[in-house]
C-alpha cells in the first residue's frame, strides 16, 4: 500500500451540502516515518482550539489504525466541540475501520499505521445526521483516494483550467481554448459600463476589457467591480505601461485582473519586470503593440515573452484613416510574433474590427478579436456581441460543470 | 479629418440608457442624505465593492432636481445596482427611457 519511500499518503475529499459539508484532508503513513512523527507530536502539543483527539467507535474503543483528529475550524464552544466529539469523531472512526474491512487498508498492517484526519465543520451546521454521514463519506473517499494516489499528474494538467472549486463558486479561465472575444470598455462612465456588463452574454469565450480611459478615470479597482459583475469572465487591466513595470501589475493583480496589458514601446527592462510580476500574481501579461514600429524586433530583446500579445491599430487612426489605407495598417504579421514566442502566445487583433472582419481576422491567424464601439455603441449590445459570437463559430458553454467525481 | 463609415456613424449616435425615478424618503437635502447613507449601507452590509463612480455619484445626487419627489437617475440596463438598491430598500421607483 505504502512503499518505503512514499513515507505517507495524503487524500482529500468534500462531501454534502451546506452548512454541514464535510472538508477532509487526510494523511496516513507509517508509525515510524514522518506521520509517525506528526500523530505523537500533535498529541503531546494540543493548540487552543485545534485540540486533536482519536478518533473512537465509542468511547473507550478507538479505532484502527490509530486515527487523530484534528479540527480545522477553532472550537469556540461547547456547541461546537460537541459536533467534533460527536457525529465527526464518530463517523470519521467507523469510515477507517469500515476501509480496513473492506480491504483499502491492509488489515494484516493496520498495527503499522497512523492516520490524521483534518476536519472542517461549519459552525452554523447544526443537523448530527448530515454531519455524521457527510464526513463519513469524506473519510472514506479520501481514505481511497490517498491509497490510490488519487489524481494522478494528468488529470491535475486536464482540469486546472477547466474546474470550478467549490468555495468560490467561479472558475479561473486560462484562455487556453481560443478565439475570444474582447470586449474593449474604453468608456469613461461607470454606469454605462455596468450595463454594458450586464448586458454582454453569458459566455466563456467574452473577455471584458477595462480600457485605458476608464482606468485613468476610475483607477484599477475598477477591475474588481467588473469582476464582481462578472465573477467568470477574465477581466484585462489594459494599463498600457510604460514605467515602474512590477508596480504597475502587481496593483492590476492586486485588483483581481486576469490580464494585465503593458506597452511594447516601454524599456526591455520594464516589460520583462511586467512579465515576471503578472507570473508572480497568477495574471497573464499583455503587450500592446500600439505605435510599436515592428513589434517582432521588440519581442526577439525580450527574456521572458509575454502570454498575449495585441496587434493594435489606434482609436484616433481608426477615425481619421480613409478606407484605402486600412489595408496598409492592418494587424501585421501574426505567424512571425508566434514564431518568436515559441508559439506560446495568443495574438489579439484590435481597432476597427467589425463583424465583416471576423472570418479574416481569424484566417490571418488571430486568437483573440477586439471589439469596442462595435458592440458598446450599439443599440443591441447583447445582439451585436452575439452577432461576433456567432461569425467566430463559439457557442456559449454551460459555465456550470456538474461534480460527480465522487 | 476624422472619416467615418455609415455603420460608424450610426453607432455613435445610437443611446440605449435609462432613467431610474426614485423616490426620495423625505424631501430636500435631508432625503439625499438618507438615500446615500442607505446606499451605503446596502453595498457594504451586502459585500459588494463601492462603485467606482461612487463620489461622481453623491454629487449627482445633491445636485439632481426633485420632480414631485422623486430623483431621475440615468442609468444604462434594467438590472442596475442602483435598481436592485431600491427593490431592496423599498424605494418606490420605476424605469423609464430617458429623454
Amino acid at each position: 500500500m505504502i512503499d518505503e519511500t512514499e513515507g505517507y499518503l495524503v487524500g482529500e475529499a468534500l462531501v454534502g451540502e451546506e452548512p454541514e459539508i464535510a472538508h477532509i484532508d487526510l494523511v496516513i503513513g507509517s508509525k515510524r516515518g514522518a506521520a509517525g512523527a506528526a500523530f505523537a507530536s500533535s498529541i503531546a502539543q494540543p493548540k487552543q482550539g485545534h485540540t486533536p483527539i482519536l478518533g473512537v467507535i465509542r468511547p473507550n474503543l478507538p479505532t484502527k489504525p490509530m486515527t487523530l483528529i484534528v479540527p480545522k475550524v477553532s472550537i469556540r464552544n461547547l456547541a461546537d466541540a460537541e459536533k467534533i466529539f460527536g457525529p465527526a469523531q464518530s463517523a470519521i472512526a467507523k469510515a477507517v475501520a469500515d476501509a480496513v474491512e473492506e480491504g483499502v487498508i491492509q488489515k494484516s498492517r493496520a498495527e503499522e499505521f497512523v492516520v490524521i484526519v483534518s476536519v472542517f465543520i461549519h459552525p452554523r451546521g447544526k443537523d448530527y445526521q448530515r454531519i455524521y454521514r457527510y464526513n463519513y463519506a469524506a473519510t472514506k473517499l479520501a481514505l481511497s483516494r490517498a491509497v490510490e494516489r488519487f489524481p494522478n499528474m494528468d488529470k491535475v494538467i486536464e482540469e486546472k483550467d477547466k474546474s470550478i472549486h467549490a468555495m468560490i463558486g467561479f472558475r479561473i479561465n486560462n484562455l487556453k481554448k481560443p478565439p475570444y472575444l474582447e470586449v474593449a470598455l474604453d468608456i469613461p462612465d461607470w454606469r454605462r459600463v455596468e450595463g454594458i456588463v450586464r448586458a454582454l452574454p453569458k459566455s466563456d469565450a467574452i473577455i471584458i476589457e477595462a480600457g485605458t480611459p476608464l482606468i485613468k478615470r476610475y483607477g484599477v479597482e475598477v477591475v474588481q467591480k467588473i469582476h464582481q459583475l462578472r465573477p467568470e469572465t477574465v477581466v484585462f487591466a489594459d494599463l498600457k505601461t510604460l514605467d515602474t513595470g512590477n508596480l504597475e501589475a502587481r496593483m492590476a493583480g492586486d485588483a483581481t485582473a486576469d490580464v494585465a496589458g503593458f506597452s511594447g514601446l516601454a524599456p526591455v527592462s520594464t516589460q520583462e519586470k511586467f512579465i515576471e510580476e503578472c507570473k508572480k500574481v497568477g495574471a497573464l501579461s499583455l503587450m500592446d503593440t500600439l505605435n510599436v514600429a515592428d513589434p517582432v524586433k521588440v519581442l526577439e530583446k525580450l527574456k521572458v515573452k509575454p502570454d498575449i500579445v495585441e496587434l493594435h491599430r489606434p482609436i484616433d487612426v481608426e477615425l481619421t484613416q480613409s478606407r484605402d489605407r486600412e489595408q496598409e495598417t492592418e494587424w501585421g504579421n501574426i505567424a512571425e510574433v508566434r514564431k518568436v514566442c515559441g508559439n506560446k502566445v495568443l495574438v489579439a487583433v484590435a481597432g476597427g474590427v467589425r463583424v465583416n472582419k471576423v472570418e479574416k481576422a481569424l484566417k490571418a491567424g488571430a486568437d483573440i478579436i477586439v471589439v469596442g464601439r462595435a458592440i458598446t455603441a450599439a443599440k443591441d449590445v447583447t445582439g451585436a456581441a452575439r452577432a461576433f459570437l456567432q461569425r467566430m463559430g463559439v457557442e456559449d458553454v454551460d459555465q456550470f460543470r456538474v461534480m460527480t467525481d465522487y | 479629418m476624422v472619416k467615418l463609415s455609415e455603420e460608424e456613424v450610426n453607432e455613435e449616435e445610437s443611446v440605449f440608457h435609462k432613467k431610474l425615478k426614485i423616490k426620495l424618503k423625505e424631501k430636500g437635502k435631508e432625503g439625499r442624505l438618507i438615500l446615500l447613507q442607505d446606499y451605503l449601507d446596502y453595498l457594504i452590509k451586502g459585500n459588494k465593492t463601492l462603485p467606482p463612480d461612487f463620489p461622481t455619484f453623491v454629487r449627482e445626487i445633491m445636485g439632481l432636481d426633485e420632480r414631485g419627489g422623486f430623483l431621475h437617475i440615468r442609468i444604462w440596463h434594467e438590472n442596475s445596482e442602483l435598481v436592485d438598491f431600491a427593490k431592496a430598500r423599498g424605494y418606490e421607483h420605476k424605469i423609464d427611457t430617458y429623454d
